[in-house]
Order: structure tokens, then sequence, then C-alpha cells
């Protein structure tokens, strides 16, 4: 891992970049997450924080309730 | 308070997921249903990995958004469903739009018919009136021509066989297509004698090849139902529905202008 990336174990899930969150998602998920895929959720509408950073669980929440809707 | 965002039962994943300024949002038969279909690698029954429980919900997410990216959260049969779901929406959506709009044939004849409902009978309904216009008729033209553009009442009393309910039929069709009028009252002496009025417009908006030449904005959408008329409900154009409304007691047709908001034109017995 580079130097200057912090790993899952520094970041802080209540405030994430774009770039922190799909870093982070790729560790836990095992499968790549793209910073354009985590960008296209918070233009489709994803909650942020006041300094436009994501809070994951709201994220996952966001997320829950735009796939409870149906297609 | 520390949250443990590695292993969670899933009704305290659902608890917190509910717990954000979205509000309620999810419930934990549903976290439970994700659960399965993420498979082993998220969690099981009992527990739930909630940052890998996080990534597939994004890649789920992203599947749908983008159906070409199916397979890099959903595998097998899911995968599969949705890939099948997704094209039987895009097929579905093809199906339901009628554009392109064809152009109006003849805008001329159109525009001269705009003032002049004899004219309008003359031009697009030539199977309907083949013979001389009497003295009376004329008369009568005039005054529902009047009152179709200026408003007012009148009386009208023509001996059986003459011609009144063709004409006050095509009065109808007439103040709608050119929107003098949007809501025409046709009133029968019968609820089945309305609905048989109502029957002949339709087959005129169906059948007459002169109005769908002219008025395409308003009769293509009626043919491109093709007598289908459950098509009705999800039919689109240029993406937009066409609103049609399109039974035996009423009918709503496309307003005319389709790109303005205006009401459409309506026939109710």
């Amino acid at each position: 891992m580079d130097a200057d990336q912090p790993n899952s174990q520094q970041l802080n899930p209540a405030a994430l970049t774009a770039a922190e969150a799909a870093r982070l998602l790729t560790a836990a998920g095992g499968r790549p997450v793209g910073v354009e895929v985590v960008q296209a959720a918070i233009d489709a509408g994803a909650p942020l924080l006041a300094d436009g950073r994501l809070n994951l669980v709201e994220l996952m929440a966001w997320l829950e309730k735009d796939l409870a809707v149906k297609p | 308070m520390s949250i443990d965002l590695k292993i969670m039962r899933p009704g305290k994943l659902a608890g917190l997921l509910n717990s954000t300024r979205l509000g309620e949002v999810t419930s934990e038969a549903r976290v439970r249903r994700n659960i399965v279909r993420a498979g082993l690698r998220v969690g099981d029954s009992t527990k739930v990995n909630v940052l890998a429980y996080a990534a597939w919900l994004v890649a789920a997410w992203h599947a749908r958004r983008c159906p070409g990216a199916v397979g890099e959260g959903l595998t097998g049969y899911d995968a599969l469903r949705d890939a099948a779901a997704a094209r039987n929406r895009r097929l579905s959506a093809t199906g339901r739009e009628i554009s392109p709009l064809p152009d109006t044939l003849n805008p001329a004849r159109r525009l001269s018919c705009e003032l002049d409902f004899r004219r309008f009978c003359e031009t697009y309904f030539p199977a309907a009136f083949t013979l001389a216009w009497s003295g009376d008729h004329l008369k009568v033209i005039s005054k529902i021509e009047a009152a179709v553009l200026h408003g007012g009442q009148f009386a009208q009393a023509m001996p059986r066989g003459s011609g009144k309910t063709t004409l006050a039929e095509v009065a109808c069709i007439w103040a709608t297509m050119y929107a003098h009028r949007r809501f025409v009252c046709l009133i029968g002496a019968t609820a089945e004698r309305a609905r048989s009025m109502l029957e002949s417009m339709k087959t005129e908006f169906e059948c007459n090849d002169l109005l769908l030449e002219d008025f395409p904005e308003a009769v293509y959408p009626i043919h491109r139902l093709e007598r289908i008329h459950n098509r009705a409900g999800g039919q689109t154009l240029d993406g937009r529905p066409t609103r049609i409304l399109w039974t035996a007691d009423k009918v709503v047709k496309a307003p005319n202008d389709l790109s303005a908001p205006r009401a459409p034109a309506m026939y109710h017995v």
C-alpha cells in the first residue's frame, strides 16, 4: 500500500472523501469500487456532510432507500 | 457511542440505517434478503460485515443504474434476473415510444379551416357531407361556429336524418382540434345514444386519414394505439406520456401541443 494512502484502519467512516470511500469499499468487498461509482451516487443525491465528505452509514441508508424504489 | 462496523446483527444494522437523517429506509427483513443475495462474503443469518455489506450495496446500486455493469455487484441468478429485467424494461420503453411525430402534411389546408367550420366539414369529412348544404344547414353551421368561437347558446331543430348529430359530432372535433374548446359536452337523449355518438367520433379519430395528415399531434398517438386501448396508459412521445384515455365512456386525447403545459381535450358520456 502506498505510504500516502491510508489503509482502512485509519479512515473515519463518518467522514470520507469519495476516493477514501472507494478505497474502503474496495478493501471491504474484495471487488474494485471506482471513485466514479461513488461520485455517481453523490451526483444522484447521496447525502453529504457540510464539508463535502460522506458519512458511510448515511451513504448506505441512501443506497438502501434508492434500491427499494422500483426501477 | 462507538459502533463496530465489522460485525453486526442484521436487525441492528437495519436500526442503524434507519437512524440517519433520511429516516426509515429499510427493515430487518430487507437487510436479511440482501445478505442472502450478496452471499456468505457479507454475512449470514446472525451477523453481517457492515463494510462488505456497504460494498455490495454500492455495487448493486451501480449495477441497476448501469445495466451494462451487471456482474460487478450481483452474481448468478440475481445477475441474470436483473439483466433480463433491464432488457425487458428497455424493450417495453421502446414499444411504448411512438416518436417521431409526423409533420402536418398540409399546413395551409389546416389553417384555412381554423375559423371556418363549414370549410372544416367539407375538407375533412367529405364522406359524411356529400350533399349540397341547404339554407337551414348553413344557418346552423354559422350558429355552431359562433357558439364555439365566441360562446353562446341556441336551439337547433331540423328534420330527422338531416345531419344534426353528424354536425354536432364534427363541431366537437373542430372545437378541440384547434383548441377553441377543451371540454366539450355532447349530450345524447340517453346514455346509450351518447355512447354511440362518442363511438362515432372515436371512429373518425382512428380512421380519418385527413385528420391524421393535418393534426398529427392529436391523432397520430391514437392511430398508434392500433385499437389496443390498454396501450394508452403507457404510450410516450419523446419520452413523455401522451396522457390518452380511451374508454367506452370517456376519451381524453393528447393535448394539441405536447410541449405546452395545457390540458388535453376531453369527451365524456
